[in-house]
């Protein structure tokens, strides 16, 4: 237990630094920007406690708004996806349960499973996001054309990480 | 009350979500309305020094392209000399303005509010609402300044609003972005007889007092007439390009404050 909390705020000051210093500078054609930080919400365990969820998606958002200028629209975003996360797995739970205390990963739940819970999640945060940001200006259509496409380059981004940094699941076959 | 607690405690997952985004928009909205709060400017600071690290990097990639943007603007300036050397001194304005040269350490030309950080702020004299030009034309304004950084709102932001004019005619309208494309802006309150040629240049008007008069903003490229209000909108490509941004030159008007507190006089 005290290793995965030392894992999780690696996690927590890497997926930060990689976002304010590379990512928050990728700015292709004005459509596409990803947010690689919300990883970190997609990959906790299933029984992770939902209350410590909302505080660490708000310390995340705030510290990502305070390096990136964008006060409050973050932290909203962010907060929000950790409140809808419960719901979205209860909905996507197999038919005989999660096991339980274990990371949310492709190679624990399968290619299909992953992509769909990471889909919604990283739609609905920029979706969110886009909306607080564009608020009073441009249309919904516009709103929603932009959500789409980052979804997809932040979904592409969550797959590369998962592929080259998660580790075979030695702890499933009782190693560890 | 006891039930009522009770009720809080059952549904604390749902109150705690509550209370965090109202802090979230708490944070959202007062940084709209009270730009100087403390958490803003350090927020300024902060993202204004990882900004420049990165940007010492970025900055020897794009040396090539600057060198023949500086060397552009050369000679536009030689040539404004050259040509005002032969009039007559009546034509030069008496106001004096005062350019300093700074460094856009940061930009964003993708938001629908974007920004641009500068390594110089209040130390070097830079304070807020002073025009901000680039080598190509005119960037935006001075929106806060912390002590080595300040914050520029460029005429793609949706708050900004910019008086100018037409080259051509000399009639005067407001520049407004429309929140989509960085590279072109919207010119309204221009009457519906006035011909619009395509690439007329729109200039800067000087009333705020931000900006020398004649200052290229960009130029036409279409207008559409509306007829039940008798104004055209203008589509302007705008002059600056924003996703190449990097040395830009910081305008004081030196009589500004006595402009400012004449107009504060007559409006009130």
């Amino acid at each position: 237990m005290t290793r995965d909390i030392f894992s999780y705020i690696i996690h927590f000051l890497l997926l930060i630094i990689v976002q304010i210093v590379l990512l928050n500078n990728v700015q292709f054609s004005g459509l596409l920007n990803p947010y690689l930080y919300i990883y970190l919400l997609i990959i906790l365990p299933v029984d992770f406690p939902p209350n410590a969820g909302l505080f660490l998606a708000f310390a995340m958002g705030i510290i990502i708004d305070i390096f990136s200028q964008t006060l409050g629209m973050h932290t909203i975003s962010a907060v929000f996806l950790a409140y809808a996360r419960p719901y979205i797995l209860r909905s996507m739970a197999p038919r005989d349960g999660y096991e339980f205390s274990r990371n949310v990963s492709i190679k624990q739940m399968g290619w299909l499973w992953f992509l769909t819970f990471s889909g919604i999640m990283v739609f609905l945060h920029h979706f969110v996001l886009f909306f607080i940001e564009s608020f009073r200006m441009s249309g919904l259509g516009y709103t929603l054309l932009k959500a789409m496409g980052s979804s997809l380059l932040t979904l592409s981004l969550i797959v590369v990480v998962q592929l080259l940094f998660t580790r075979s699941p030695k702890s499933g076959l009782g190693y560890d | 009350m006891r039930n009522f607690f009770q009720f809080i405690w059952n549904n604390q997952f749902t109150f705690l979500f509550f209370f965090l985004e109202f802090i979230g928009f708490v944070i959202l909205t007062t940084n709209n309305s009270f730009h100087n709060s403390s958490l803003y400017s350090t927020s300024i600071s902060l993202s204004g020094k990882v900004a420049n690290i990165n940007n010492s990097y970025a900055q020897y990639i794009g040396l090539k392209e600057e060198n023949t943007l500086l060397l552009e603007e050369s000679a536009r300036l030689k040539e404004k000399l050259l040509n005002s050397s032969g009039t007559s001194n009546n034509n030069v304005s008496r106001i004096h303005y005062k350019t300093r040269k700074a460094n856009a350490i940061k930009s964003t030309y993708n938001l629908g509010n974007n920004y641009i950080i500068l390594d110089k702020g209040s130390n070097a004299g830079i304070s807020p609402q002073q025009g901000v030009i680039g080598p190509e034309g005119v960037v935006g304004i001075i929106s806060h300044c912390s002590e080595h950084y300040s914050k520029v709102i460029p005429l793609i932001h949706s708050q900004s609003l910019i008086s100018c004019k037409l080259s051509s005619s000399s009639y005067f309208g407001i520049l407004k972005w429309e929140g989509k494309d960085a590279h072109f802006a919207i010119l309204e309150d221009i009457p519906n007889h006035v011909g619009i040629q395509p690439n007329d240049s729109i200039l800067t008007r000087g009333a705020s007092g931000a900006f020398p008069p004649n200052e290229l903003i960009g130029f036409a490229v279409s207008s559409e007439r509306n007829e039940s209000t008798g104004f055209q909108s203008i589509t302007v490509k705008l002059a600056t390009n924003y996703e190449n941004i990097d040395n830009l030159y910081i305008i004081e008007n030196e009589e500004k404050p006595e402009l400012d507190s004449l107009i504060m006089e007559i409006e009130q």
